[in-house]
């Protein structure tokens, strides 16, 4: 049996969190009708065009300013899963309270929207195969 | 590299472009027991929702069931989908009208002057045609699964369009340097010449922020919005699909001489849909409601026909 890959090794001890489903955005009627008439060619084309082929991605969480440090400072995300399930991962692991804010930035530069995917902002941002998510209870890089 | 002058008339037209909107209140919101006039405007494309609501709220407050209801309370959908406020109006056209650019109607007509569908005077035509693009404004059940809520004083917009910039810029220089070191002035009048659409206060900004003294472009920022098709349903009637938005790491040159194209972006992105760097084949790129040749270089299409925001937002529409 080869050994494993650091990565992989990382990983051992690390659960994956975050939702089982993708959250995909609806398509409108409008814009599906065409779709349900496609060629196989195409249908086949475009299913699974663009995804990240990385089911899992590692997170780095950084405390910015006074914000709490966290034990675990790294987990594994599914990559299918949408920015806003590290926020609230976050906030439970922080134990906040629903009237305190959690200000969430990728690289401690730009807060993503909620509903950027985690695969997209780690295949563009990611620092040695990890996307580093600054958090802070006050609003920061403002 | 295109003619600075090519490219700047290009981004004036796609400042001016905009999209005939007929919006009405939604019956739940409405007191009245037939439905309300609806609201008819033109809206630019490279603006936002949240921009809009203030004048929708002044037009339906008289038919409100709840006439205090803030402004900002105020979300739109089409055909039952919530319209994601974020994305700016020409983005959520060419994503969900269902409108062909290869076959509606061309993109000078959808300017200000003429409503084509609307001034054949055939009734079923107008019933039938995209145009204006029906929208539907709801007060109530705000979906928060969907879209984060918004406040009365515009900071979530503002925050939610400052940080789209920012990554963007992110992505052009590989530090946000460029867009901190904006003087505060600066700052807002990038934002405040958005709000009026102003291409005229937005250019010395954008200028700033495209032309960063000391670095040179790393990266052009691009998401593509693919359409994708429901899980066939056992009746067989079709059901709406879900969109997947795809960005990846897209370089300005793709070696020494050779300018990245939209073609040779979309081929290393999205193989199977562009099997061809010169010719769709199963799919072709939509941008401000025209499908845009692969031959376009895209660092001149960055500098001619982003968005405000600094982004290529490309609607992958299947042929």
């Amino acid at each position: 049996m080869s050994s494993p890959s650091p990565e992989s090794s990382i990983a051992a001890n690390l659960n994956i969190e975050g939702e089982d489903d993708a959250t995909d955005i609806p398509l409108s009627m409008a814009a599906s009708v065409v779709l349900t008439s496609l060629p196989r060619d195409a249908a086949q084309a475009l299913e699974g065009a663009g995804e990240l082929g990385v089911a899992k991605v590692l997170i780095r969480v950084v405390p910015v300013g006074s914000a709490p440090s966290l034990q675990q400072r790294r987990f594994w995300m599914k990559s299918s899963n949408n920015f806003e399930v590290i926020i609230s991962s976050l906030r439970a692991k922080l134990k906040l309270k629903p009237h305190e804010g959690l200000h969430c930035y990728v690289n401690s530069v730009f807060a993503p929207a909620p509903d950027e995917s985690v695969g997209n902002l780690w295949r563009c941002f990611k620092t040695n195969d990890e996307l580093v998510v600054g958090y802070s209870i006050t609003p920061a890089f403002g | 590299m295109a003619n600075p002058r090519n490219l700047s008339s290009l981004q004036a037209k796609v400042w001016n472009g905009s999209i005939p909107l007929e919006i009405r209140l939604a019956s739940s919101d409405c007191r009245t027991y037939d439905v309300s006039d609806p609201y008819l405007v033109m809206c630019p494309r490279l603006s936002y929702i949240p921009l809009l609501l203030p004048q929708l709220h002044a037009f339906f407050s008289p038919f409100l069931i709840d006439p205090d209801v803030a402004p900002s309370k105020g979300w739109l959908s089409f055909e039952d989908v919530p319209l994601k406020w974020h994305y700016p109006f020409g983005l959520l056209f060419d994503l969900y009208s269902g409108i062909d650019p290869a076959t509606g109607p061309a993109p000078n007509e959808v300017e200000l002057e003429s409503q084509p569908r609307l001034s054949s005077g055939d009734d079923s035509e107008s019933e039938s045609g995209v145009l204006p693009w029906r929208l539907t404004i709801h007060y109530t059940e705000w979906p928060s699964r969907q879209l984060i809520q918004l406040d009365d004083n515009g900071k979530v917009m503002h925050d939610a369009f400052i940080n789209s910039v920012k990554e963007a810029d992110f992505l052009r220089n590989g530090t946000a340097k460029v867009v901190m070191s904006l003087s505060k002035a600066d700052s807002t009048q990038l934002w405040n010449s958005v709000e009026r659409m102003n291409l005229k206060n937005f250019n010395p900004i954008n200028h700033k922020l495209l032309n960063p003294q000391g670095s040179n472009l790393r990266h052009i920022p691009m998401k593509l919005y693919l359409p994708h098709a429901a899980p066939a349903s056992e009746e067989g009637a079709p059901a709406p699909g879900t969109v997947r938005v795809v960005q990846a790491v897209v370089t300005p040159l793709i070696s020494n001489r050779q300018p990245q194209t939209l073609g040779t972006a979309l081929k290393s992105v999205l193989p199977t849909l562009f099997p061809s760097t010169r010719r769709p084949m199963l799919a072709q790129p939509v941008l401000h409601g025209a499908t845009v040749p692969l031959s376009a270089n895209l660092h001149d299409l960055l500098r001619a026909a982003a968005y405000a925001d600094g982004w290529l937002h490309v609607v992958v529409g299947m042929m």
